[in-house]
């Protein structure tokens, strides 16, 4: 009787041992997957780059001004946002903002005038957001290109900024020549909040 | 005659009666005991500190940008304090567009001085510090735009204290 209730007790310890042996040698997190996950995502936008087309490249080139032996002489040319001129065409991605800055040179090597060799160029500008309607524009502050242009649903829209030159003056010393004033728009982009 | 067959009844009946006394149980009956124990330990979970990282928006261009308004995700790995643990990373470099509108770079980084495997790759054992915590951290080093739209990019990290 002893013995039978010693050889029970030896076992029960036997089988805690064996219990307890194997519930250290496992790691059970209560899910049929041993393992769990975490997730974050990185996000972006992207957008169409800027592009400018100039049309036509070279307005008027083909004015002819006769220089005054006694003094300067200004040629006022036609006013108005219609009168001659060329067109930037910016385009780029709808809704966005961009900036702009006007800058004209001379010489062909970028220096910064309106004035050549006695001749005198002024511009006047005028930007136009929808297309057809067009308003004094100066390079300040942030345009919103909110034109779906020609080519609808593409998401690239365009805007309009438009050079017209108002006036020439040519001075007595002036000589006999042609006379190039390359004007420049740069674009960028912003956050609209210039 | 039968008051001596009395008195040797009797006698052996106590004899009888002592020699069962001596076999008689204690009061308290022996007894064994048996335990099973366990040991239980903080669920491992993945906690990203921003769900949602907002890189900015690119224009569309050949050169990679390698400036964001932010470009990282802290992942903490939390669970029992000094165990060890396994974890796989799923880096999505393509975004959803299946890198038809941009790409990313993701750089993964930890305690451990050596750029992380990445992808799919099991790896570890790592230890949970004193805290209960282990960061790995997921960090976009270029992004090239290649068409317009808005794109995300999915990253995970899977744990488990065992191999998995």
């Amino acid at each position: 009787m002893k013995k039978a209730k010693l050889l029970i007790t030896i076992c029960i310890v036997l089988l805690t041992f064996c219990v307890s042996a194997f519930a250290t040698g496992d790691v059970h997190d209560g899910t049929t997957v041993p393992s769990r996950t975490g997730n974050g995502t990185f996000s972006c936008r992207t957008i169409a780059p800027l592009t400018i087309e100039v049309i036509p490249e070279n307005v008027n080139s083909g004015l002819i001004f006769v220089i005054n032996a006694s003094g300067d002489v200004t040629y006022n040319l036609p006013g108005g946002y219609n009168a001659p001129h060329a067109n930037f065409k910016v385009e780029g991605e709808l809704g966005e903002y961009f900036a702009t800055s006007l800058n004209m040179t001379v010489n062909g090597d970028g220096t910064a005038s309106n004035e050549l060799d006695h001749v005198k160029l002024n511009i006047h500008w005028y930007y136009s957001a929808d297309g057809m309607n067009y308003f004094d524009f100066t390079a300040t502050g942030s345009r919103k290109i909110i034109n779906e242009g020609d080519t609808e649903g593409d998401n690239i829209g365009e805007y309009t900024i438009r050079a017209i030159y108002t006036s020439v003056t040519v001075e007595p010393d002036a000589t006999p020549g042609s006379r190039n004033f390359q004007q420049t728009l740069t674009v960028w982009y912003t956050d609209g909040s210039m | 005659m039968k008051k001596f067959a009395v008195i040797f009844a009797v006698i052996f009946l106590a004899f009888a009666i002592n020699a069962n006394a001596d076999i008689y149980e204690p009061a308290d009956p022996p007894s064994g005991t048996g335990s099973f124990s366990c040991t239980v330990w903080t669920a491992l979970t993945v906690t990203p500190d921003d769900a949602d990282v907002g890189l900015g928006t690119f224009v569309i261009d050949a050169t990679p940008y390698t400036t964001f308004d932010d470009d990282d995700i802290a992942f903490t790995i939390a669970g029992e304090a000094g165990e060890n643990f396994y974890f796989r990373i799923y880096e999505d470099e393509d975004g959803a567009g299946d890198g038809t509108i941009a790409t990313i770079v993701v750089d993964w980084t930890d305690a451990v001085p050596s750029a992380l495997l990445g992808d799919g790759t099991q790896e570890g054992p790592r230890t949970l510090d004193s805290g209960g915590d282990y960061v790995i951290t997921a960090t976009v080093s270029s992004l090239t735009a290649i068409d317009s739209g808005p794109e995300t990019f999915d990253q995970e990290i899977e744990v488990g204290y065992t191999s998995f």
